[in-house]
Parts: structure tokens; sequence; C-alpha cells
């Protein structure tokens, strides 16, 4: 009988469907990641197939781009109210303003839907393993250590396994417990400090370059609120897992999973969706495969073939090869280890391999596509080559005859967003973003974190190093970064700033905004002050074209208070503000005055100490022209206070 | 209207776990399916038997779509197409009976032609469903009773022989072996069928030994050099095809072809829910494949980028290779069950 299994517990699952993250574009700019299609299925299927089969309760889905888009999929999907069974309670909650992991996170903690355990999982993930046993082992690691917080579901790979993400951190494993002892988010660098009674302490400890991290976590419900302390952590792992591990005070254990006979991946980066995509096709994460709705035949060689294709006689269909409905092949055409998508027209002696080609993709005669993507009702004209790495974005029509360089990003809209994405791609980021460049014989690296949340990061020159091949320990040498980070830094903070200015950010934001940025480049403070003080006398001299100067510089630094508080903390950093705001006044219109304004309300606000003010003045002046209308305050000040110094002595 | 959400409700979750492959094996399906219709039935009236059919099969075309290597999900839905055309036969018998008495007496000349038939059109269809759950009832009993299976199944082996089976997840074997271990002693020998039965084979071998049953487990490569000590090989498989082949679990066509070479008999156990109308036209359709990571490792990235592995989860053995099928009513040589097919099944049920 259709077994009504009594639920034993109440599991939730917080499902994360957006990344923060920019590797899938310029795909993500139409669509969110967890709704592009994995071998003719919306990620976020793979990962609510799990959820099922780990007979989760009630999941809420936290969306932050294009959340309409996920509510309406989801509205209309078979998990959507209208379907007459959905295994477990569907929430989705949109998130518009967040702006990394950690808000999502935050915002998790105070809504205050999590009553115990729960399962953290990415909208991205493909995975088939038995949910129970690390439940069970999660419970009973629990009851041995009453401050495990969290345990992470790691796949047992090779440090060159192509499912394997590239930014997989360095773990750092007590061999006995399988907890966490360190963590290195790093990959590059050549050392890791590790404190040495962690090590004393314990028998024997594992150094593991080879797991997949798939982003399955059990976390309790101390893990939200941990985050909902500590505001500036943003991303799970380089942040949170980080941060509790290097935390003395907390005393929080984190714990791994190693799963060995499962299928567990997360598709994180073109190259893992290549990897993903032929892992689903080759039955790896079977019964997650591409026939399991019964939609698709299997043929022999892993070949899929929905309804309704036209395949002509002379078309020759190889192994590993996805076809979905209504699409027609022409003669003579040759398609290998490819994913097509529904309603596709390919013309005659086209040569398609490695290729993914989603939905309603018309592609003219001649073409040849090799280890290539091509989004949704996209055109590629006759004759036509695309050559290893290049997408294709939504809709977007490749010119006939087309030679496409590799790695290039084509998008439809050709605003300047999306050139300088191109540019970018082509200088220098294909190895990172690069699609499907695993099939290369070697693996290269980049020393680039893309995960962070600016795009700026991206704009670094990657240095390429040869990986070793070693499972324990696959280090790479970094060479020393060179000025060039910094002039980013500075101009990613500038534009940073002068976004929270202009949208009216709250001050929090773009503090923690800052300090990402500084932390992620590792800049120096002083960088930090010139790039705010730069932000600021620019927006001041927008505004001194409408209205007086005073009231500008007053307002604007009366604003940004605690902002500046945030960044100056000792005498010569004050004195470092100063010396900035004069540098930037030289040469503006009414530099004398924003000058004179910005000094007085930032004495006034106890920003800068009147010591401060003293030893700018005494040092070297940057042009006499600006110091002219300071010179009278300097001296009131002066006066000022030798005044009160004598009434004190008398 | 709440009694026909809940059976849609209890469709989809089916239809589910068929897709999710929750529900494995023949008999859990065969079983799981039998209680479905028995409620679809009696969840609303059926006006007509012809309804009925109708709706059963479109019930049953959403079911063999969601898992159509399940052969047994759609074996019961057609036993049961069959009891209910059978069940309207004699239903139209009885009233045509009926019809003629009561013309022939004072009172139906008396009664009103129109409400008579609206009561009897009520009665049909009471009658019908009453017939067809008390149906589906009798053959919910009939899978989970192999009795008559074993009986014939002990006549078979003799003291002191020495049996291979290469199917280790079988319940139907398992439960025969304890049964006939109550009366003779007897050697089994388990192949493993690596990759997918290894698991199952230890537990096999395991719940036999505890019985008292002397148990080997043989690596799959070795059955040719055992077979001339191996009196007879008795399999399980998943489903018996309309030629008398059989769809069998793979690892299995090896030891039939061992046996055929050493010419020792293979008895094929199967109740009769796994028989099925198909032939097999188009083998490969009929095979399902499975996790590729159980035959390599996934850690091993070298391996896996490399190799393009195929994971069967079923082998076909023709008719050729077996000697006996025995089934619930006995024991018929293979190309007898085309005959045995057509008695379970209507042929106007071959495509649902």
């Amino acid at each position: 009988m259709p077994p009504k299994k009594i639920e034993e517990r109440d599991l939730q699952a917080v499902v994360l469907c957006d990344s923060y993250e920019e590797r899938f574009y310029p795909l993500t700019k139409d669509k969110p990641r967890c709704l592009l299609p994995l071998a003719n299925t919306p990620l976020i299927e793979y990962t609510l197939e799990f959820l099922v089969s780990a007979k989760v309760t009630e999941v809420y889905l936290m969306c932050c781009s294009h959340a309409d888009q996920v509510t309406e999929y989801i509205t209309r999907s078979r998990w959507g109210s209208q379907s007459p069974h959905v295994p477990f309670k569907l929430h989705t909650i949109e998130l518009p303003n967040t702006l990394s992991v950690g808000d999502a996170m935050r915002d998790l903690d105070s809504r205050g839907i999590i009553k115990s355990d729960f399962l953290l999982i990415s909208g991205d993930v493909v995975c088939n393993m038995d949910f129970n046993k690390i439940w069970d082992g999660h419970v009973k690691r629990k009851q041995q250590d009453k401050n495990c917080i969290m345990t992470s579901v790691l796949r047992q790979g090779a440090a060159t396994h192509r499912t394997r993400p590239r930014q997989t951190g360095l773990y750092i494993l007590n061999q006995e417990t399988n907890q966490v002892v360190g963590y290195e988010w790093d990959i590059n660098v050549r050392k890791v400090s590790l404190d040495a009674t962690e090590l004393l302490s314990r028998p024997s400890v594992a150094f593991r370059n080879d797991l997949i991290d798939c982003y399955i976590d059990i976390c309790t419900p101390d893990v939200p609120a941990l985050f909902q302390e500590n505001f500036d952590y943003e991303l799970l792992r380089r942040d949170f897992v980080n941060g509790i591990l290097t935390s003395d005070l907390l005393g929080k254990a984190i714990y791994a999973h190693i799963l060995t006979d499962d299928y567990a991946a997360r598709v994180e980066s073109f190259r893992t969706y290549d990897a993903v995509s032929r892992d689903v096709i080759g039955r790896y994460a079977y019964p997650l495969v591409v026939d399991s709705r019964g939609t698709y035949v299997y043929r022999k060689g892993h070949i899929y073939v929905q309804n309704n294709v036209v395949l002509s006689q002379s078309s020759h269909i190889g192994r590993n090869t996805v076809i979905g409905r209504n699409t027609k092949v022409g003669s003579n055409t040759v398609i290998t280890n490819s994913v097509i998508g529904r309603n596709c027209t390919i013309g005659d002696s086209v040569v398609l391999k490695d290729a993914y080609i989603w939905d309603d993709v018309t592609i003219h005669d001649n073409v040849k596509i090799t280890e290539s993507l091509v989004g949704s009702n996209a055109i590629v004209g006759a004759g036509a080559v695309l050559n290893p790495g290049v997408i294709v974005g939504f809709g977007h029509a490749v010119e006939a005859n087309a030679d496409i360089a590799q790695n290039s990003r084509l998008c439809r809209s050709f605003s300047k967003e999306c050139e300088v994405s191109d540019d970018e791609d082509d200088e220098n980021n294909h190895n990172e973003m690069g699609l499907l460049t695993s099939r290369m014989d070697d693996i290269y690296l980049s020393d680039d974190s893309i995960a962070s949340t600016s795009r700026g990061d991206s704009n670094r020159r990657t240095k390429k190093t040869k990986r070793s091949l070693s499972a324990i320990s696959a280090t790479s040498v970094m060479s020393a970064r060179s000025d060039e980070g910094e002039e980013d830094f500075f101009n990613e903070a500038v534009e940073s700033i002068s976004r929270a200015i202009l949208d009216n950010h709250s001050q929090d934001v773009s503090i923690l905004e800052l300090n990402t940025l500084r932390m992620t480049m590792n800049a120096s403070y002083d960088k930090v002050q010139a790039a705010v003080i730069h932000a600021l006398v620019r927006h001041i001299s927008h505004l001194v074209t409408h209205t007086d100067p005073k009231t500008a510089t007053v307002g604007v630094f009366r604003q940004f208070t605690p902002l500046l508080k945030r960044v100056t903390f000792d005498l010569d950093d004050e004195v470092m503000v100063a010396h900035c705001i004069e540098s930037e006044c030289v040469g503006r219109n009414h530099g004398e005055s924003i000058l004179i304004y910005a000094m007085m309300t930032l004495y006034d606000t106890d920003v800068i100490s009147e010591e401060a003010v003293y030893k700018w003045w005494d040092g070297e002046a940057v042009s006499t022209e600006v110091r002219k209308l300071v010179a009278q305050w300097v001296d009131w000040l002066r006066n000022a206070e030798s005044e009160s110094d004598e009434e004190e002595s008398d | 209207m709440s009694a026909k959400g809940d059976i849609n409700v209890q469709i989809a979750a089916f239809t589910a776990q068929l897709q999710r492959r929750e529900i494995s094996g023949s008999r859990a399906v065969a079983l799981a399916t039998a209680h479905l219709i028995s409620r679809f039935v009696s969840s609303r009236r059926w006006p007509t038997a012809d309804d009925l059919i109708n709706q059963v099969k479109r019930l049953g075309r959403e079911l063999e779509k969601a898992q159509p290597h399940e052969l047994a999900c759609g074996n019961i839905i057609r036993r049961i197409l069959k009891s209910i055309r059978t069940v309207d036969e004699t239903v139209e018998l009885v009233e045509a009976v009926d019809d003629r008495e009561r013309r022939s007496s004072m009172f139906g000349i008396l009664s009103v032609p129109g409400s008579g038939d609206k009561s009897t059109d009520h009665m049909r269809s009471r009658d019908l469903k009453a017939a067809v759950i008390e149906d589906i009832q009798v053959l919910i009993e009939e899978i989970g009773n192999e009795e008559p299976l074993q009986r014939v199944g002990t006549e078979m082996i003799n003291d002191n022989e020495v049996i291979l089976t290469p199917c280790p997840r079988s319940v139907t074997l398992l439960d025969f072996f304890l049964k006939v271990a109550q009366k003779r002693s007897f050697t089994v020998l388990v192949t493993e069928c690596y990759p997918n039965g290894v698991e199952d084979a230890k537990m096999f071998a395991e719940r036999l030994t505890k019985a008292g049953i002397r148990t080997e487990i043989l690596p799959d490569a070795t059955v040719n050099a055992v077979m001339s000590k191996v009196s007879k090989v008795i399999i399980s498989p998943r489903t018996v095809l309309a030629n008398g082949g059989v769809i069998a679990s793979s690892g299995m066509a090896l030891p039939c072809l061992a046996a055929k070479n050493f010419n020792k008999p293979v008895l094929v156990f199967a109740g009769s829910y796994k028989l099925s109308l198909l032939y097999p036209f188009d083998v490969e359709r009929l095979i399902e494949v499975g996790n590729s990571g159980k035959v390599i490792d996934f850690a091993d990235a070298d391996l896996m980028d490399k190799l393009e592995v195929t994971n069967p989860l079923c082998d076909y053995l023709g008719p050729e290779l077996l000697d006996i099928i025995i089934t619930t009513d006995g024991g018929h040589p293979p190309n007898f069950m085309y005959r045995i097919v057509l008695d379970n099944y209507s042929t106007q049920d071959q495509i649902l």
C-alpha cells in the first residue's frame, strides 16, 4: 500500500537560491543561477529532489536576485500549491536587499523561523546521498560535543577531480573525530599557520585538499545567530568557518562528514557546470538521472532523447548526449557529448562537440561548436565557429561566418557593463570563469578569489601556475600582488561609497562593503581613508554647483561621521584624513571653503582632535592657496585654547 | 470531493515514489499498485464498466510512464482490467436473466420503464464496484501468498543437493529456501552480483546460515568452475515475458549460460504478478541502467575522466536458457508461457 510514513522528526531546510557571485555572468543577468538548466532541468529541481529524499518537512527558499522569477517558477512547478502532492511545506522568501550569504543568514535569524537544527544547502547542489546517516552522525556528535554547531558534508575526491571546485579551501581535520581544526580559504598560500597546541593535543591531523565542498551543512540555530553577532561575516566558508575556528572566545566546533560512496557536487562555476552535467549524464548521480521522470528514453551509450525529436537519417548522435523535446536535427549533423534543449532547430552539417545548447536555440547550417555554451533563444548564423569556452548569452545572435575567439562571452545588450565584462574575460579571466577549459590536460589555477562580492576583484591579472598532482599537498605558487591591486581597491572603494551616497544606503552597509574590500584586497587603512575622502569631496563639489559650499560640506561630513570614525583610529590617522582632504581640495572650485568647513565639521564631531589639526597644519602644505581660509580658523583655535588655558591657570 | 482530492494525492505520491525508486522490487510494487487501484475504484461511482476501464487505463498509463522499467505495475493494472471485464460480463449475464423474469411477471408490466432502468443502473454500478474490489483483494492475497509456489518447488529439491542462485535480492527465494530447509538439507551457493548486489548477497547468506543452511558466496566469475558440482540453478527474475524469456537482475545471465553449457537445469520462480504481456522486441528498452559510481570509484579522477561506464541493472535471458518456470499455478516450460499469459490478461489491454 502507498506507505504514509510517519515523520519521526521535523526537519527544516534553508536553500540559498542566490550565490551572491557573478561566475555565471552574463547568463545570470537574465536568470538566477538556480533556474539555469543542467541537462535540461533547472538546477533547483535537483536540490529539491535531494530534499525530498532527505525527508525534509519544511523548506525555505532564500532568493535575492530575480526573486520574482524563482517564486513564479516554484508556483508553476510541481512544487507549487496547485500540485496535488508536495512532500514538504515550501516557502519562498524574497530578500532583494541582501548582498551576501551573511545578510541572508542575518535575515533568517531575525525572522525567527528556525526551530531546531536545520539543513543549509545551496540552490545548485546535485546530490543522491543517504541523508539519514549524516543526520544521525550529527546528532551523535552533538551529544558528545556540546559545542558542535555545524556538520559540513564533504565528498572525497581528488585535488584535480573534474567535479571539484578549484576554489575549495584546504581543510585540516582531526582524523579521529573529523572535527575541522583549521581551514584555509586561499588555496594559493604557501604557508598555513596552525596553533601548535591544536596539533599536539590531537593524535593525528589530516590536511585535506582532495575534498569536494558541496555546501550541504547541518547547522544548529546558533549559526544564524553567530552571523547576526558578527555582522561582517559574508561568506559561509571564508568568513564564517574561518571566524569560528580562529576565534578563541566562541569555543564552537565544526565537524566534517566525509562522503565516500554517494554523489554530491555543487554547480558553482562554468567548469563545474560542465563536470556535473557529465556526471549526471554518465549516471553517477543515479537515481537523479535525465530519464528519472520518465520523459526521456534512454539509449545505449548514455543517449537520452525526449519525445517528438526529429533526427534526420544522416545525422549522427554520439555518446553522452541529451536531446530535448521538439528539437529538429538536420542532415549530416554530428553531435557528441552535448546537451541540446527543447524546441531547438539545428541545421545541416553542424558539428556539436561538448556543447551545451539550451532551449529554443536556432543553429544554422555548417556551424561548428566546441566546448561552448549557447543560452536560450540564441541564434547562431550559418558557418559560424565557436571555439572552446565561448558563452553565448540569452537571445544573442551570432553573425554568420563569425569566428568567435576562445573564452569570449557574448550577450545581447551591448551596454557598457557588458562590454567591460567581455574585455575582462578575453584578457585574463578564462580559467576561473572559464567554461570547459577543464578538458585541457594541464589544469591551471588563478590567484583570484572570485567569490568576493565585488566585481573589481576580477580585474586583477591572473597568474597561472601549474598545480601539483598530489592529493594532500596541492599548493601552488603565488607571486606578490602588484600595485595594480591597490589602485583597483581605490577605484572600487570610491565607487562603493559614491553608490552609497547616491542610493542613500545605510552606513552600516557601506562600512561592511569597505571592510570586505579592504580584506579581500589586503589594502591598508590609509588607502581606505583616501578613498572615502575622495568620494566625499567629489560628491561635495557636485553639490556645490547648486548650493553654497557651507551647507554642502557640513551636511555631507556630518552625515558620514560614523563612517569616518570607523576608519580613523589614532592621531596619525586623523592627520592623514586632514591631509587627504587638503590634497583633494586642491584645484577644485571652492576648494578652500570646502576645506575650512570640512575641518570645522570634523573638529566639531570629534573625528579630528585639536592636536591632529595642529600637527597637520605644521606639516608640509600641499598648496598655500587652499590653506588661506583655514589659517584664520587654526589661529582662532590656538587662541581659544591658550585663552582657556589661561583661564584655567587663573 | 474531499475523497477525490485524497485519491489524487495518493496517486501523485505513489508516482513520485516510483520515480524516485523509493518503492522497488516486483512484489512491493505489485502490492502497492493493487492497493492504490483498490482505493481508486472505491473512491467514486462508476456509471458503466467502460468508464471504469478507461479511468483505470489512464491511471495505468501514468504509472507506467513514471517508471517504465517496473513492469509489475503494468501487470497488476492489466490483471485488474481483465477482472473488471469478467465481472462486467457476468453482471450482464445475470441482468439478462433478471430482465426476462421481470418482463414475464405482472409487476414488470406495471412498472415505469425509465425509473426502473435508473435503479438497475445504480445497482449495477454498485455490484460492479463491490465485485471489482473483492477481486483486487483476492489478487492482493495472491501476491502475498507464495505457499503454492513453495509447495511445487519443494518437490524439485532433493537431499544433499548443491543449488546455485545468482539472485540474492529475491524475497521469494529467501522464503523458499527457509521453507525447504525444514524438510531437506542442501547447500546454497550465492553469487555476489557485483556491483549492485554485494551487500544483498552478504545479507542473504547470513539469513540462510542462521537458518542452518550451508551457504557460500561466490565471486561472479567463478560460476563456470563450480558448475560441474551444482545440481540446479534457481533464479527469481523481475519479470517473465510472453515468449518465456525473463528480465532478471544483472549477473544472472552468466550462471544460466554456464548451466546450459553443463546441461544443468535452470528453475525460474515467479509469482503470477511477474507475468507480463510484453514480447522482448526491444530488449534495450527493458533494461534499466543504474549508478555508474558503483562500478568505479567516483573519487578516482583519472578513471572518471577517461572511462565511460554503463551499469545495467538487468539481464535478459532468452527462453532457450531456462528449463522450467514455476508460477503460483504450477511449473510450465518456457515456450508455454504465452498461454498462461493469455489466461491472466485480456489482449485488449496490451497497450494501456
